[in-house]
């Protein structure tokens, strides 16, 4: 058994700082920067030292990097921006429905 | 240690030039990717198909794999004696391919792991999007170099009131990693992780540092927990918001009543108004799951109303004398004939 054993881990609310949102999306602090300016990432904050990606972020751009890394996919910024805004549209599309299910009176 | 037969995971011949294995591979990669597919089984199709293409993508893996012969898949094989030479121009500290191929070195490991060492041990992990490599590439020729450590995923699957509450996970995970002797090895890691009150369903959280190991003073890699919810019998959620079907009689709805019904923290009275109609919505506010910070979600109750199956001949009686009474018409927006 590992010493970490018995040790609890607090696992957060993500909220990424650019260098963790770098670290974890392979992209450049400028590259990132391009996208916000494209509106493709939304962090919250006003200066790029301030910002704050949330996990819904994190969760569709390590989506993106496994599609680009699992298909060999050569994307420049523009197709990584609209693959972002895709998979975005999709998990809205999917929240949707899942909000719709629940909502929906089930049969008696 | 178990044989894989990449070449029939790929469906190709053991001859197929490196484009046909590429288009062998990128046809089962559209047709099983976990992003693209819609297959239930396609996450554990696709991982064989990635195994299998990482490989034999691969000239020099390529080269290592056919020398291990040819076997039936799932048959237990070991590699021949000098097969770990592969491992010699890796260059790494502490990495010793002696011990590596001696009695039980290729015990209670995958093949894939083998594989994946072999590849990293070489050129460093290219990281990223297109052009976006970050460092790590090799130095000096047989020079150490910092790497790092694997990122994982882990589903994680919660009740809602563990949810609602928070709750402290154990986590059992199995990690490739190199022990004192130098030997790869499936390591067995447990922890606690605690999460914090407020996840929703299709939450990814990420434990910083307690992926794979970090070598040579490289970066721990980072845990993923992928959290969903497990179905209640009760309540629906979606986000912080909760759904309840509120099952009540024709008379109740008719009359009105007032009713206990359940939330997540104990039974609240419901007034239910006289002439509720089935499928009214009624929100109970504050009375969904927590929010992380502040606040809480809503919790939505739906009137269904039932109708009795059985009924006696005095209920019988009752409705009949209350259908010969009641001027009551559904369907007066029906007109008199519709579609004109």
């Amino acid at each position: 058994m590992s010493q970490q054993s018995g040790t609890i881990i607090q696992a957060e609310i993500t909220w990424l700082s650019l260098g963790e949102f770098t670290e974890i999306s392979g992209l450049s602090s400028g590259q990132i920067q391009e996208l916000v300016e494209l509106g493709v990432f939304s962090p919250s904050g006003t200066s790029a030292s301030e910002w704050l990606f949330n996990h819904q972020s994190m969760a569709l751009v390590r989506r993106l990097r496994r599609l680009q890394q699992d298909l060999d996919l050569d994307l420049d910024l523009h197709a990584l921006a609209l693959g972002y805004r895709l998979l975005e549209r999709i998990s809205e599309l999917e929240s949707q429905l899942c909000r719709e299910r629940a909502s929906r009176l089930s049969d008696l | 240690m178990k044989f894989k037969d990449y070449y029939e995971t790929l469906g190709v011949a053991r001859d197929a030039s490196t484009d046909d294995i590429k288009k062998a591979y990128r046809k089962l990669a559209h047709k099983y990717h976990p992003d693209i597919s819609k297959d239930p089984q396609g996450e554990e199709k696709f991982k064989e198909v990635n195994e299998a293409y990482k490989t034999l993508k691969d000239p020099e893996l390529r080269k290592a794999y056919d020398e291990l012969g040819r076997h039936s898949a799932g048959e237990n094989f070991q590699p021949p004696p000098d097969w770990a030479s592969h491992f010699s121009q890796a260059g790494m500290g502490g990495f010793n391919t002696s011990d590596f191929a001696s009695a039980g070195g290729f015990e209670g490991i995958d093949l894939s792991d083998l594989f994946e060492e072999l590849a990293r041990t070489r050129g460093g992990q290219a990281g990223g999007f297109g052009g976006a490599h970050r460092g790590n590439r090799t130095g000096g020729q047989g020079q150490p170099y910092p790497r790092s450590g694997q990122d994982f995923e882990v589903e994680a699957k919660i009740s809602l009131l563990e949810a609602a509450q928070g709750t402290t996970l154990e986590l059992n995970l199995e990690m490739p990693e190199y022990d004192a002797a130098g030997q790869l090895r499936r390591v067995p890691h447990s922890f606690k992780a605690r999460l914090p009150k407020g996840v929703v369903d299709g939450q990814k959280m990420r434990l910083t540092g307690k992926g794979g190991k970090g070598l040579n003073g490289g970066k721990n890699g980072d845990l993923y927990l992928n959290i969903s919810l497990k179905p209640d019998a009760l309540f629906r959620p979606s986000e912080h918001d909760l759904y309840l079907d509120l099952p009540i009689t024709p008379w109740e709805a008719a009359l009105g009543t007032t009713l206990e019904v359940p939330t997540l923290e104990g039974p609240v009275s419901l007034k239910i108004p006289a002439g509720t109609p089935g499928g009214r919505k009624m929100r109970l506010g504050g009375k969904g799951l927590p929010k992380p910070r502040e606040g809480h979600g809503d919790l939505f109750v739906i009137i269904q109303i039932a109708t009795p199956k059985d009924l006696t001949e005095r209920e019988k009686t009752l409705y009949e004398e209350l259908a010969a009474t009641s001027s009551f018409n559904p369907r007066s927006h029906f007109g008199r004939s519709a579609g004109q």
